[in-house]
């Protein structure tokens, strides 16, 4: 199939999401008191000295700044949200008589929800933090390009990583809540509330090794110039590739053993 | 040469095993009890091009099951599926351009849309040369009357306005099988006759091949050739739908109005003969025991007759015999 027609589901899913604007201003609106409290917590620390001698608020501010810019521009629940609701409900028939291919065919659908979220939303609320807060700058020019495509890196991730999340609710455990508890836990080795930095070691330990890293702690940390572009890449390409391939092989197994809900 | 075959196939579901009693729910949790569901088995046929069948039985008798093999989305346990050429789930995306599909209960429309959104995406998705598109959105256009709501966003529509929005969308890109579940299934009369017509028409014009199931026997008597009747899984029925009329349709009912009242006279060879309020006379009889015409020509010598109807048995009434004969229709039509 031509990557045309994967495009036009790009352009109705983003005209889709207009329709939910007001929505998704006010999610940003929840992201904004979310990154307030983080940098209360910060400020606080630092003035009682507890942040150590590596760390200082400007370089926890831009942590925190960029992590949930980058959650606003990711949308987290989206993937989960809609292909759960797909299954329960028995609408997957009718994504499944379509000329294509069905992962690829959510991934644009994703990307075309995305762009408003991450344009309209993400861009602007990142510009701000700069603009109010004075945030650090990337070490060099390299390094910032490498963010950028860091950044697409963390995005595939962040969807097959959902993906899978939702396949796995229907094959393995049929159980959302357990799914969900997974999920929240999952977000803690990504790096979005606390920076691997303040982790205990043995918690470090676990969180370096796990895919969820590749979301947010490494794309932050190469803009940061606290991780070697390479190895920030290379941890993110790694756990790209092998998510698709188990995502692919996931998706072979249910189609197999799928009953499509209702008459 | 036969556009769709099926044979000898069977679909089994494996469903979890359900635990009762105490922790009922954390048993099942970690229950790996399955048994085995057989919603179709052993069924076979073959339909040949440009052909309009109806495809019946009762709730939960395998219908959906078949169309949803047919359409690729659920692998058969055993037997082959073909499909213009093609073994529909291993080719689900090249089947997905020889079908349109229609699922009364579903929606291929973007609900806060208009449905030219729909429309446009299809035209991509689907490749559709611009010709093709346009005479067929016209087509839409005129006979489905979708001109007056093809700019509004679909969770506006009525219910019968998205059915006719989702029949012309499935029907944009030339289909040589049109799948139709359930399709007037909600439908007001105006809306259910315009779906009817416009299947009829695109089977003469185009020569489209039709798979309708449906519970309404207008839709059948109007749309479809030739009928299939599954129950619990397996095929009951199979042939024209004159045949199925010929065989069962044989009792008829011949209801007189006489000018006199009634001095207990009879007929010869009928079934039975009931005398109602009104100077009534109905009389049963069987089609392959006394013609009409006998039956009417004693009637006039008998009676005072100053009007006389004739009944058939409608089809509904036959097919739910059909099902009862086989132990079926416990949930009626």
């Amino acid at each position: 199939m031509r990557l045309k027609s994967y495009l036009a589901v790009s352009r109705i899913s983003f005209k889709n999401t207009l329709a939910y604007r007001s929505n998704l201003i006010f999610y940003t609106l929840g992201t904004l008191l979310q990154l307030l409290l983080m940098l209360a917590v910060w400020s606080a620390l630092d003035k009682q000295g507890a942040l150590g001698p590596d760390l200082n608020f400007k370089k926890l501010s831009t942590y925190s700044a960029l992590g949930f810019s980058l959650n606003i521009g990711f949308s987290v629940f989206y993937i989960y949200g809609y292909l759960t609701e797909l299954i329960r409900k028995g609408d997957l028939a009718m994504e499944l008589v379509r000329p294509v291919e069905f992962m690829k065919n959510l991934l644009f659908r994703y990307f075309g929800f995305s762009v408003f979220r991450i344009g309209f939303l993400a861009l602007p609320f990142w510009l701000l933090c700069n603009v109010v807060l004075g945030l650090q700058v990337p070490p060099d020019v390299p390094t910032a390009l490498a963010f950028v495509l860091s950044i697409a890196l963390a995005y595939l991730v962040n969807y097959f990583v959902f993906f899978l999340f939702a396949l796995l609710t229907f094959i393995s455990l049929d159980n959302s809540g357990i799914m969900m508890t997974f999920m929240s836990i999952s977000t803690l080795f990504t790096g979005l509330y606390l920076p691997f930095w303040i982790f205990p070691d043995w918690l470090r330990g676990v969180a370096e090794i796990l895919p969820f890293k590749a979301i947010y702690f490494t794309p932050i940390s190469l803009y940061m110039g606290t991780m070697p572009v390479g190895e920030a890449l290379a941890f993110q390409g790694a756990w790209l590739l092998a998510l698709v391939l188990l995502s692919q092989g996931l998706w072979k197994l249910m189609m197999r053993r799928i009953v499509v809900q209702g008459g | 040469m036969s556009i769709i075959s099926f044979s000898g196939v069977e679909k089994l579901y494996k469903v979890k095993k359900k635990q009762e009693g105490r922790f009922a729910g954390l048993r099942n949790f970690f229950s790996n009890e399955f048994k085995e569901i057989r919603a179709v088995s052993d069924i076979s046929f073959d339909i040949a091009p440009g052909e309009l069948v109806g495809y019946l039985g009762p709730n939960g008798a395998g219908k959906s099951t078949t169309i949803k093999m047919l359409t690729g989305i659920l692998v058969p346990s055993a037997g082959k599926v073909d499909v213009a050429g093609l073994e529909p789930f291993k080719n689900r995306q090249v089947n997905a351009l020889n079908i349109g599909v229609v699922f009364g209960q579903r929606s291929q429309l973007w609900w806060d849309l208009p449905v030219s959104d729909s429309y446009e995406l299809n035209r991509r998705l689907f490749n559709i040369p611009k010709a093709v598109y346009e005479y067929n959105l016209e087509q839409a256009r005129l006979e489905l009357g979708i001109s007056e709501f093809f700019h509004t966003p679909v969770r506006q529509l009525s219910l019968g306005q998205k059915m006719r929005a989702e029949i012309g969308a499935a029907l944009l890109h030339d289909p040589k099988i049109l799948f139709l579940d359930e399709p007037t299934i909600g439908l007001d009369v105006v809306a259910k006759d315009k779906i009817r017509k416009y299947i009829r028409r695109l089977n003469k014009e185009k020569g489209t091949t039709v798979i309708l199931t449906t519970h309404d026997m207008t839709d059948v008597e109007e749309i479809c050739d030739r009928i299939m009747i599954i129950d619990q899984g397996k095929k009951i029925y199979d042939g024209a739908l004159g045949a199925i009329k010929d065989t069962y349709q044989k009792k008829r009912t011949l209801i007189l109005d006489l000018a006199e009242d009634y001095r207990g006279q009879t007929l010869p060879d009928v079934t039975s003969l009931k005398v109602e309020e009104g100077r009534r006379v109905v009389v049963e009889f069987q089609r392959d025991v006394i013609s009409a015409k006998t039956l009417i020509d004693h009637a006039f010598k008998t009676f005072e007759v100053r009007d006389l109807s004739l009944q058939e048995t409608e089809l509904e009434e036959i097919i739910r015999e059909i099902y009862q004969a086989n132990g079926a229709g416990r949930q009626g039509l």
